[in-house]
């Protein structure tokens, strides 16, 4: 009821705000100060031992009491304290705005200042910054957690992030531009980019895409991804999110345009590339053969998690042929005793798998750990007693599910569980051709996709094979000299490339 | 009527290097299927250096559509308009479109035989070419880049089966080869003739030139695509004949899918039928390709939106692929239009040539 | 938007009423090895080995006869015999009786290679005796038509027989200047072993070659020998009469001279054999002079054993090696009438170079 009557009045008023030429401005302050006073935390006193009363408001509950004790109300009581000018002199605080501008006044309220007015009459108020700063510790990164590397990650305030990012590149051309979305929420959003490495162009279609949002509240990241990616109607992410500062940090210096969110502990990278979701920043830790290995071996659980279940569908239901024939008595014995055509087996325990993923990550940690355990243990071994699926689908669906856990980036990871489905279904149709069918669909969709209005399979569509050196296998810090085509950076040498090649003898 | 789109916007261009998958992915197709039998008949085991001397004359064909093109500064509709006037030009166009839209059909429906007699026989063919047909429109609403990129996947991804192409060697007999040259010249010129209908794709080159970053530039990759084309047309025939014997090879209809009936690895026997799956990724460029050349032509020559002209064409298509039931009547189609692209590109693309030479002359 | 709802909507239809023939694994009944006769009225008949997977694991072999004039009605006849379908693409081995073989094999091949689901590494076997008991007894762990598959297999790479299947059948019985071959397999004392040859003029048996002949036919006809291994009877001095060595891992090559191809040609065979003497039957040590002694034994034996045979292919008018394919890839305009004719009366000559490399792990 209350938010309901707030909401219309503050509809009120921004109709007010648009007819700002011809203003009411004293009547304005008043009603605001009326209307705020509604909210019981909003709080107004007189200080009468001052040698002149001072009128403070503020909302207690935005407010740091802790500056207001301590800052400002022992130096209220000087004799000097005479107009609002004298303020800016007597407190021991840098940012004091004095102003009569109502708009302005309510959005400093709202977000944590003290208005202190110095005689009810007057339109003319000095706003004291006091916002209360509740935010978790930086902490461990959980979702991409990594054993070597830094362990800080983002936390909900913008200023630490910002302060987390500034740290490791402490440059005066790293640029952040803020923004407020959202009607209700006016979170505040900041492009992040560095000047004479980055695009303009990629900067500019950010900071476009971000000012035409209209939203009422944003209350993550991934609000915002949302609404400015490229393609909406995709499930595939087409903008990177993560939680490491570093990896921030670093790909800010190859020439992307990174976004951050108050009240996000996740940044969002752009413009990028299908490739780069499945690289983890831990690669660049590691040894250039060993994280090859490793991109290789995710990229393989890729392939694997999304076609194998397919593949088994078909070849069980039309390709008899195509098992080899040592196989077929293993296949024919695991599924002799089962009733259900292939594909109703693959897909009961696919959705089996989905309900253990789901509920493991809506319980709380410990209860999801034990329940993902029993859960797997029980229903799979009692399904396949059961006769209800054949253990060799269930080792194969098993597979499938941990290898699309492979994959770094979490969004990419519930895309590749998604995907399945389709491909199952025409698996089950048309067998093998449909699972080809189903890949064409797939690949044509990627092709079609842009992020940031690059294109989205690059470097494999349009082939760069420069930009191939840190794409599924990574070569190591000295080939990686140039930042990537697909970027467009202003300048492209990221280091002097060491130009010193010559073969040394044997033992000299 | 509103003048021809001359320069395509910078933006929708591509890289000169491209044109070797656009010419290479738009040549293989399901002609590679089954190209052998015809040879075979005519030369024997010389089939291999027909396939070789076929290959030469389409880079000679290259070369002159490359010189066409460069005199006349814009595709083959506004070429035609420019040489012939409004009328001529347009039914000379005509011919043109209704010809790439036919190879589009022609591939399509030929696949789906392959599908019918080596897979699933009772294929619903309207349900699996309106399937078919969708994922094409998809495809080509993204724009001449998209159909680029899907060629060049179309070259990479399957190119993984040229593996499979190893298991035959044990059973090969390379004797059946010899002794090279033991046939008349005028069974090789036969033989010649036919397999210039396999490598007749490139046509499309004539569309897409205006799309092209820098056209004098991608001449080299035009003809190095052509190349990869002969070498895999060739190398495919000489390890048909050695694994055959011509005599067997001759009675074949799809001597490549025969031959993957040999492939055996632990996990997987039968290989035709993993190749004729990931086929459906190599037809879909000469599909995509072509449709796009007819539909492009219809734009320019027609100035009718672009895709309103494919869902025509698409339609159309599904129609008529409904009705070609029987195996006689898709080869009778095949034939037609490999006998008119035969014309077109091996007859009326000379004369195209000397006449715009003769018109730059003139000037 | 709603366009793309509409392509899925259309797209969802298409895929949900598309269904094709399913052959479900579990649900069809594979067919591993199928036995052709004739029965005394001159009708086929037919024995299917079909896989029982019994719930202890193990699997056993069932056995299915029908009679009839062709053979895929004998499938249908099978069918009603059977709970689930019988499917072909699992057929490992046929097997065919002599008598029928004799009257010519083609159009009983005819339902394997027009197939597109059987393998082209399917075998083939001419079976001497009884084909049901053969058929009938459990051999291995394994079905029946899976333990023939393997015991084939077993002896191409190791032992004496060449490669063969039913890709090579069709390729040499199409193929000028070779005649196909298919082993024979007989049942003795309760187990089933190769037996020889089967030897053919066009499709039909002409002829046999024993066991012990498998070995000098595969060192002269097979591309690759590498595992072979033969008996040696020391016969060059007296003082070792009666003696023998077994030489095991033998590798062969051979070398064809053909001179004066137009009259009689004389036609040269040089093989060299490489193997290693692994057992001696007096036991004592292998030295410098024994080694050379089973040198010159095998030398003399293998040529005349293998002249003995091309004389019998000569009397026969067949040529299983492939000496005419030789002499058609040196010679333009080889004509295979003349050679038949000329065939007969050849001069062939086989010239053989033995060396024993190795003595096992003591002297």
């Amino acid at each position: 009821m209350r938010i309901h009557r707030w909401y219309k009045k503050k509809k009120k008023n921004d109709n007010q705000q648009k007819d700002n030429i011809n203003p009411e401005v004293d009547d304005s302050l008043e009603s605001l100060i009326k209307q705020m006073k509604v909210s019981n935390d909003f709080i107004y006193f007189k200080n009468d031992q001052s040698p002149q009363p001072i009128h403070l408001y503020y909302f207690m509950s935005l407010v740091d009491s802790e500056i207001i004790h301590r800052d400002i109300l022992p130096y209220l009581n000087r004799e000097s304290l005479t107009s609002l000018q004298k303020l800016k002199q007597e407190l021991p605080i840098e940012n004091i705005e004095i102003t009569s501008d109502v708009n302005k006044i309510e959005q400093k309220v709202l977000r944590g200042s003290i208005i202190i007015q110095l005689d009810k009459s007057s339109t003319e108020v000095a706003l004291i910054r006091a916002e209360l700063n509740k935010a978790r510790e930086v902490s461990l990164p959980e979702v991409e957690f990594s054993v070597v590397g830094p362990k800080e990650s983002f936390v909900e305030s913008l200023d630490t992030n910002l302060n987390l990012i500034r740290k490791r590149l402490p440059i005066p051309e790293l640029q952040i531009a803020e923004y407020s979305v959202g009607k209700l929420s006016k979170t505040r959003v900041a492009v992040v980019s560095i000047e004479g490495i980055t695009n303009e162009e990629n900067v500019n279609t950010v900071k476009q895409r971000i000012q035409a949002i209209e939203f009422d509240t944003i209350n993550d990241s991934s609000y915002i991804v949302q609404l400015i990616t490229d393609n909406k109607n995709s499930p595939f992410p087409q903008l990177i999110d993560t939680e490491r500062p570093d990896r921030i940090a670093s790909v800010l210096a190859e020439g992307k345009v990174a976004i951050l969110v108050d009240g996000a502990p996740h940044g969002i990278l752009g413009p990028t590339t299908f490739i780069e979701f499945f690289s983890a920043f831990e690669d660049y830790f590691l040894n250039w053969i060993t994280a090859s290995f490793f991109r290789l071996i995710r990229l393989f659980a890729v392939i694997f998690s999304i076609l194998i279940t397919p593949i088994y569908v078909a070849v069980l239901t039309y390709h008899y042929e195509l098992i080899p024939k040592d196989l077929v008595s293993i296949l024919v014995i695991s599924r002799r005793e089962i009733p259900l055509p292939p594909i109703l087996e693959a897909i009961f325990l696919e959705i089996a798998i989905e309900l253990l993923r789901e509920a493991g990550a809506r319980l709380p940690t410990k209860v999801g750990q034990t329940i993902g355990i029993v859960g797997g243990i029980v229903i799979g071994t009692a399904s396949v007693e059961a006769g209800l699926t054949s253990n060799v689908l269930l080792i194969i669906v098993a597979l499938a599910a941990l290898a699309s856990f492979t994959t770094p980036v979490y969004k990419m990871g519930n895309t590749i569980r998604l995907i399945r489905f389709p491909f199952l279904i025409f698996a089950h149709f048309w067998g093998l051709l449909g699972v080809a069918i189903c890949f064409c669909f797939t690949i044509t969709h990627l092709l079609k996709l842009t992020s940031l209005g690059r294109p989205f399979l690059e470097p494999i569509f349009p082939p760069r094979i420069s930009d191939l050196k840190d794409a599924v296998i990574r070569l190591p810090f000295n080939f990686q000299a140039k930042r990537p085509i697909q970027l467009q950076t202003e300048d492209t040498m990221r280091f002097k490339q060491n130009k010193a090649k010559d073969k040394r003898e044997i033992d000299e | 009527m509103k003048a021809m789109q001359r320069k395509v916007n910078e933006r929708y261009m591509i890289t000169a290097s491209l044109v070797f998958f656009l010419i290479h992915s738009m040549q293989i197709g399901i002609g590679i299927l089954s190209y052998q039998q015809d040879i075979v008949k005519s030369a024997g085991n010389d089939s291999w250096i027909a396939v070789i001397f076929a290959g030469l004359i389409v880079h000679i064909i290259i070369w002159m559509m490359y010189k066409i093109l460069k005199n006349g500064k814009g595709d083959l509709i506004t070429i035609h308009y420019d040489l012939f006037g409004k009328w001529l030009g347009g039914i000379f166009s005509l011919i043109w479109i209704i010809y790439y839209w036919a190879i589009g059909l022609v591939v399509i429906r030929s696949y789906l035989e392959v599908v019918q007699v080596w897979m699933f026989p009772d294929i619903s063919i309207w349900q699996f070419s309106l399937i078919f047909l969708s994922l094409v429109y998809y495809l080509l609403i993204g724009g001449f880049r998209v159909v680029t990129g899907i060629c060049f996947l179309g070259v990479v991804i399957p190119a993984y089966l040229l593996l499979t192409l190893i298991f035959p060697i044990e059973f090969t007999e390379f004797r059946n080869l010899l002794p090279i040259w033991n046939h008349s010249l005028k069974d090789i010129s036969l033989a010649t003739k036919d397999m210039t209908l396999s490598y007749l794709g490139l046509s499309t080159l004539l569309m897409f030139y205006p799309y092209l970053k820098n056209p004098e530039r991608s001449q080299k990759w035009a003809h190095g695509g052509n190349l990869l084309t002969m070498l895999l047309y060739a190398g495919l025939m000489i390890l048909s004949i050695a694994y055959f014997g011509q005599g067997y090879l001759s009675r074949i209809i799809w001597p490549t899918l025969t031959m993957w009936k040999i492939v055996e690895l632990p996990f997987v026997e039968r290989f035709e039928y993993v190749g004729i799956s990931s086929w459906a990724l190599i037809i879909l460029p000469n599909i995509c390709l072509s449709f796009w050349a007819a539909s492009r032509g219809v734009r320019q020559l027609l100035r009718f939106s672009q895709r309103k002209a494919l869902i025509g064409m698409l339609l159309m298509t599904w129609i008529i692929i409904y009705f070609l039931q029987e195996r006689q009547q898709i080869e009778m189609l095949s034939s037609y239009v490999s006998m008119t692209g035969f014309y077109l590109i091996v007859i009326y693309l000379p004369l195209l040539f000397v006449f715009s030479y003769l018109r730059l002359l003139r000037r | 938007m709603k366009r793309i709802l509409l392509l899925i909507v259309i797209c969802l239809l298409g895929v949900l009423s598309a269904c094709v023939q399913k052959q479900i694994l579990d649900d069809v009944q594979l067919v591993t090895a199928i036995g052709y006769e004739l029965t005394n009225e001159n009708e086929l008949k037919a024995t299917a080995v079909t896989p029982i997977y019994k719930p202890d694991k193990t699997i056993i072999s069932d056995i299915f006869t029908e009679t009839g004039p062709l053979s895929k009605e004998i499938r249908k006849q099978l069918n009603m015999q059977s709970s689930r379908p019988f499917v072909s693409g699992k057929i490992e081995i046929g097997l065919y009786s002599k008598d029928l073989a004799q009257k010519g094999m083609l159009d009983l091949l005819d339902t394997f290679y027009r197939d597109p689901a059987v393998g082209s590494r399917a075998y083939l076997a001419i079976v001497d005796g009884n084909m049901q008991s053969l058929l009938e007894k459990q051999y291995g762990q394994q079905d029946n038509g899976i333990y023939l598959s393997h015991m084939f297999e077993q002896n191409i790479d190791t032992g004496s027989l060449p490669r063969t299947n039913l890709n090579q059948f069709l390729s040499a019985y199409y193929s000028q200047g070779i005649d196909p071959f298919i082993p024979i397999v007989k049942q003795e004392n309760g187990q089933v072993k190769l037996d020889g040859h089967a030897l053919f003029r066009g499709d039909k048996m002409v002829g046999e070659l024993s066991a012990k002949n498998m070995f000098i036919f595969k060192v002269l006809m097979d591309k690759y020998t590498k595992q072979d291994s033969t008996a040696v009877k020391l016969t060059e001095t007296n003082q070792r009469e009666g003696e023998y060595v077994s030489v095991l891992k033998i590798r062969a090559k051979r070398v064809y001279k053909i001179e004066n191809t137009t009259e009689v040609p004389k036609i040269t065979i040089n093989v060299k054999i490489e193997g290693n003497v692994e057992e001696y039957s007096e036991g004592q040590q292998i030295d410098k002079k024994i080694i050379k002694t089973a040198q010159k034994s095998m030398q003399s034996q293998v040529k005349k054993q293998a002249d003995d045979m091309i004389s019998m292919f000569q009397e026969l008018r067949i040529d299983p090696i492939g000496i005419g394919g030789q002499v058609r890839s040196r010679q333009r305009n080889w004509d295979e009438n003349h050679w038949l004719d000329v065939y007969p009366n050849a001069d062939i000559n086989v010239d053989v170079q033995v060396s024993l490399t190795e003595t096992g792990i003591v002297e």
